[in-house]
């Protein structure tokens, strides 16, 4: 009796489950839209401006081996790409095939806080349009570094950083860092990282002391060593926020059935388009720190 | 606040034309105010005078069960030639006043035989009648004239009862009978993913549903990942369920009230059931323990998966692994005197997932997942009078989940364990007045105390510090309340409540009155209109990423930062009954606006902790965002109660939307579980007494997804922050969606099939052979999607990397065999 009932079991588990590819033309909204992004920053030297067609996810083929091949004819390049300010200053950027964006010399077009630049995109006889406004800098940047764990392999330092909200308004940030050294001649460089601790806003009170920390390690070194280290903070307008955050979270939850997915921004005004214009400031504050046994 | 407007002035215009027809309306021209303060000046010199003209007495009592003295909830008790009844309480009792005289008294409940009694009413007398079950309804008791009172006799609206024989004799997944699968085939009542017992009321969420078991609350129905209810019907007396409308004596809940009351026990004999099904035995025994005074009741279930696999794991060194899960009922009652009784009923259910394992250089590891509700009640009945009925109840509800991996290895010995849950304490008094045959009150007040333990961890690592750590939330509950069901003439009723809740999380104060409307309008004696408003409060939620039963789901108190959830709901509907061949129409609208529901924000994940290696938590009060839902439809029941054809038809239209400024960039969405139609249909054919059959089929819409549609190329301008190039994918492409829920599934629907043999035997006893086949013609439903890339083919080394849409379907033609014997 026994040996019927583990295979009626077996049997049941057999029948429970399946998967099978399910054609996606009647449930999901699958049509080619036109992405456009652009971040401008008083600090760029370069304005730049990327466009090109999103795809859909489900079915189209890119090649591994060489991806750059597949991408490079997503990319529309006989776009008429103009930025303008408030006064109706106008600069076009060109095409770049190198950097694969439409590109402009800052030097020809000047971004500054507060004001409101105008992004006209015209393609295949449809516009596109965008506006973002430069948001206010970040004043300072304070940090603590704390040696935390020590054995003979490596060392371990706990990294604060610390910056003043901007009063009167909503802000959001993204902080960052990366740090360098230089060992036997040889230079070397990583980021230094808040993974989602790195999105920040003033959602704890306006005007607060805002702070995040991270971590960096080293093996021992033999004799000491110092190491510049970048920090970064950077105020930016709420819908270059969100994209960067639901770019990350997607990556980071990536293959989580039980985390919903996040939703991309997007402020391009036309007809099938998505993407994101928006302004931010950059604020950077470089220390060395020596690092030794 | 201009719909509340719009719906007390709908009322007030319903009520005026009610007593319009009652009296003839005064001849000279009045203002509207003096018009409705004139019709209720009439009615009240209308009810004076009647009690003035006549001498009225009350008849009371208990209905019970014949051969077991089980009391009966819900039974009608009505006299035609007055038109006037009433229906029993949650404990059989029931107080009708009637004026002097010669009457003829029909008590009635559908499954059991009519009983009429002539009573020549010269003075208040105790009626107390014994039905008789109407053989498994082969008997048909049609009761062709207007002799009871049925859906379009009551004031409530939005509730469906479902009989324990009915649950019995659906087909199940595996053969496992499950209450909340079968209140899912209920028109307003969703189910969530394929197979699971979660369920959707009226586009709410699963944790807006009052799950109560003999007054207590349980806070997670589901064993097995959701595939199977805690309730497997053995025990159960009766099911309720409240989709709106709801009477002020139910609160804490925003979407229903699932009510479940376990049978008192036999009072006469013992008698039993063993039931022996492909994954799991249940038994259950009840009887006298003083005959007529004492019963108990007790029945339990285990599945024995575990047991069946063991053949085939490596056990012979310690390695052990499996699942299982076991509900346990248990119930006394005892009688002190006829107007004083005690009920002490208990229910403990386990999930449980275990391993341990033995390497062959003397290493261990152990690891327990598991979870279970604790519920304990302790209710007393005491009957003041003939008008007076009480109960209290002392309750304790208990909800834990828990996680445990110990590492006992030759160099180091490593113990994590995680747990959490809740404990609520209550004390809860309800009263049942019967001043006249024109009102039935009901007023009570509760409280309860919640424990809650969002986390507990125990982390004990060689190579890093001890971690002990709990987070605890303490909070209080309370509420009085009033509800009259008020019959205002023979064709209209009425049914206003008040219920004022109280909340209290450290020095936050939560004070909210709920009020409650209902209204019934007889056109026709069969045919009703009905209406209702409802407002309610939800002070404890549900952190759920999936919306399908998990273990993790936490139950969270309302906090300063977290507010209490709200609703409102309207509903207008209308309630036909056939006398002659016993059928029931309900046809119901709804409209309901939901306040501060919360959500996981985008991103946030189910787990309180975010690293097990460091125990680092992720505050939960952080994950979580707040906004609105809007939750509209209409229902359709179509049933059939009694004869050997027994069963229903159910159509739901609905649409359920959210708005959260965190979410979908503050657009507003379809919820997750919003569908468009719903169809169940259900029949149990009962020919004679050796064989009963029965089908159900099911069609709903899909249900919503987030799924990534479309990609474009990663990061393609510079930007200065490193942290997210880390992630940058390998193709240089990163998929993404601009709307949340972009994606609807394909409908899914199946047919459930079920056959029993029954075998009468001596001294009343039976067997039955039960075959149950589920999803019978296979159908692919969806269970989820996801995007994945196409498998390698080997054939095409070259080839292109290319995503594609996967359908994962499960429970496809699950045939189940199980045994039953009764005695």
């Amino acid at each position: 009796m026994n040996k019927y009932l583990q295979i009626s079991l077996l049997f049941v588990l057999l029948c429970s489950a399946c998967q099978d590819p399910v054609d996606p033309d009647e449930l999901l909204n699958i049509d080619d839209r036109t992405y456009i992004v652009g971040y401008l920053s008083p600090s760029d030297t370069l304005l730049s401006v990327h466009v090109s067609t999103a795809v859909p996810a489900i079915g189209t083929q890119i090649d591994s081996n060489d991806p750059m091949a597949d991408i490079e004819k997503f990319i529309i390049k006989d776009a008429l790409v103009i930025i303008s300010d408030e006064e109706d200053n106008q600069v076009q950027l060109i095409y770049n095939a190198e950097r694969r964006n439409y590109q402009a010399p800052a030097s020809e077009f000047d971004i500054i806080e507060g004001n409101t630049y105008f992004l006209k995109v015209s393609t295949d006889d449809k516009e596109y349009t965008s506006s973002c406004t430069i948001p206010q800098k970040v004043d300072s940047i304070t940090e603590v570094i704390t040696p935390e764990y020590e054995d003979e392999y490596s060392l371990k330092y706990i990294l604060d950083i610390a910056f003043q909200d901007i009063i009167g308004k909503d802000n959001f940030y993204l902080i960052g860092g990366k740090i360098e050294t230089e060992e036997q001649g040889q230079p070397y460089e990583w980021p230094l990282n808040f993974e989602l601790d790195s999105f920040l806003t003033d959602a704890i009170g306006d005007g607060e002391i805002l702070s995040q920390n991270s971590f960096f390690s080293f093996w021992q070194p033999e004799e000491g060593i110092t190491a510049k280290i970048t920090l970064q903070v950077t105020n930016v307008e709420e819908n270059l926020y969100l994209n960067r955050r639901a770019a990350f979270l997607n990556d980071y939850n990536d293959g989580n059935p039980f985390v919903e997915y996040s939703i991309a921004a997007n402020n391009i005004e036309g007809e099938n388009a998505v993407g994101v214009f928006a302004g931010y400031q950059l604020t950077e504050k470089v220390i060395e720190y020596e690092i030794k046994k | 606040m201009k719909k509340t407007i719009y719906c007390t002035s709908f009322f007030l215009v319903l009520f005026h034309q009610g007593q319009a027809k009652l009296s003839r309306p005064p001849c000279k021209p009045k203002s509207e105010i003096h018009k409705k303060l004139g019709a209720l000046l009439i009615l009240k010199d209308n009810h004076q005078s009647l009690d003035q003209a006549e001498n009225k007495f009350t008849i009371s009592g208990y209905i019970t069960e014949s051969g077991s003295g089980e009391h009966l909830l819900g039974v009608s008790v009505y006299v035609p030639e007055l038109k006037l009844g009433t229906t029993t309480n949650d404990y059989g009792f029931f107080s009708l006043t009637l004026p002097q005289g010669n009457h003829e008294v029909v008590i009635s409940y559908i499954g059991y035989g009519n009983e009429k009694r002539k009573l020549n009413l010269t003075e208040d007398k105790i009626l107390s009648v014994e039905l008789k079950p109407s053989t498994e309804n082969l008997e048909e008791v049609v009761v062709t004239a207007d002799e009871r009172i049925r859906e379009s006799k009551i004031t409530q609206m939005s509730t469906v009862q479902i009989k324990p024989a009915d649950i019995q004799d659906i087909p199940a997944l595996l053969g496992e009978k499950d209450v909340l699968k079968t209140l899912q085939l209920m028109p307003g009542i969703q189910g969530g993913s394929e197979g699971s017992s979660g369920f959707f009321v009226r586009g709410g969420t699963p944790d807006q549903n009052l799950i109560i078991l003999d007054d207590a609350v349980v806070y997670n129905s589901n064993h097995l990942f959701g595939f199977f209810s805690v309730f497997n019907g053995d025990a159960i007396k009766s099911v309720e369920a409240f989709k709106g409308g709801f009477p002020a004596r139910f609160g804490g809940r925003l979407s229903s009230v699932i009510k479940l009351d376990m049978k008192d026990g036999n009072k006469e004999k013992l008698s039993g059931k063993v039931n022996i099904g492909l994954i799991s035995s249940s038994a259950l025994l009840e009887g006298p323990i003083n005959k007529g005074k004492t019963s108990f009741i007790a029945s339990g279930r285990r599945t024995y998966a575990d047991i069946m696999v063991r053949p085939f794991v490596d056990s012979e060194k310690g390695n052990r692994s499996g699942y299982y899960f076991t509900d346990f009922n248990f119930k006394i009652h005892h009688i002190f005197s006829p107007k004083d009784k005690l009920f002490w009923s208990n229910y403990l259910g386990q999930d449980k997932f275990y391993e341990n394992s033995v390497y062959s250089d003397g290493d261990k590891d152990k690891s327990r997942l598991q979870w279970g509700n604790i519920t304990s009640t302790l209710r007393w009945n005491h009957q003041f009078n003939n008008k007076l009925f009480s109960n209290t109840s002392l309750i304790f509800s208990n909800y834990k989940f828990k996680l445990l991996i110990e590492e006992d290895f030759k160099d180091q010995q490593n113990r994590f364990k995680s747990s959490s849950g809740i404990n609520d304490y209550t004390l809860k008094t309800d009263f049942d007045y019967y001043p006249n045959n024109k009102h039935t009150v009901r007023f009570g007040a509760n409280a309860t105390r919640h424990n809650f333990t969002p986390q507990r961890l125990l982390v004990k690592d060689e190579f890093s510090s001890d971690i002990n750590k709990e987070q605890e939330l303490n909070s209080f509950e309370s509420a009085v309340y009033i509800e009259d069901d008020w019959k205002l003439t023979d064709k209209l009723s009425l049914s206003p409540g008040l219920r004022l809740s109280y909340f209290n999380y450290k020095d936050k104060h939560y004070i909210n009155p709920e009020p409650r409307l209902a209204l019934s309008y007889n056109l026709k004696p069969d045919l009703a209109f009905k209406a209702s408003y409802s407002r309610m409060n939800q002070y404890i939620h549900l952190l759920s990423s999936s919306g399908i039963g998990l273990p993790t789901d936490l139950w969270v108190s309302s906090t300063d930062n977290i507010k209490p959830q709200t609703s409102q709901q309207f509903a207008v509907g209308v309630a036909k009954d056939f006398f002659d061949k016993d059928y029931s129409v309900t046809l119901e609208g709804y409209y309901k606006t939901l306040d501060d529901v919360i959500a996981y924000k985008e991103g946030a994940s189910f787990l309180a902790i975010d690293d097990l290696e460091t125990g680092k938590n992720t505050n939960w009060e952080e994950n979580i965002t707040s906004g609105q839902g809007w939750a509209y439809g209409a229902e359709l029941l179509f049933r059939k109660q009694t004869g050997p054809f027994t069963g229903w038809l159910g159509y739901t239209l609905s649409w359920s939307e959210r708005q959260f400024d965190e979410l979908n960039l503050g657009k507003k969405f379809y919820d997750r579980y919003d569908r468009r139609h719903d169809i169940s249909l259900v029949g149990i054919y009962k020919p004679n007494e050796k064989i009963t059959l029965s089908g159900t089929w099911v069609l709903s819409t899909g249900n919503n997804y987030t799924l990534p549609n479309q990609q474009r190329i990663d990061n393609p301008v510079d930007f200065p922050i490193f942290n997210n190039d880390l992630y940058s994918s390998y193709s240089g492409m990163e998929d993404f969606t601009t709307q949340r829920n972009n994606f609807r599934g394909e409908t899914s629907h199946r047919l459930d099939l079920g056959v029993q043999f029954h075998k009468k035997k001596k001294k009343n006893r039976e067997r039955i052979w039960g075959v149950s086949l589920y999803n019978s013609y296979a159908r692919r439903n969806p269970f989820i999607y996801t995007v994945e890339n196409k498998d390698y083919d080997p054939s095409t080394p070259d080839a292109p990397d290319e995503k594609e849409l996967i359908r994962t379907s499960v429970l496809m033609l699950i045939p189940s065999v199980n045994y039953t014997f009764k005695f």
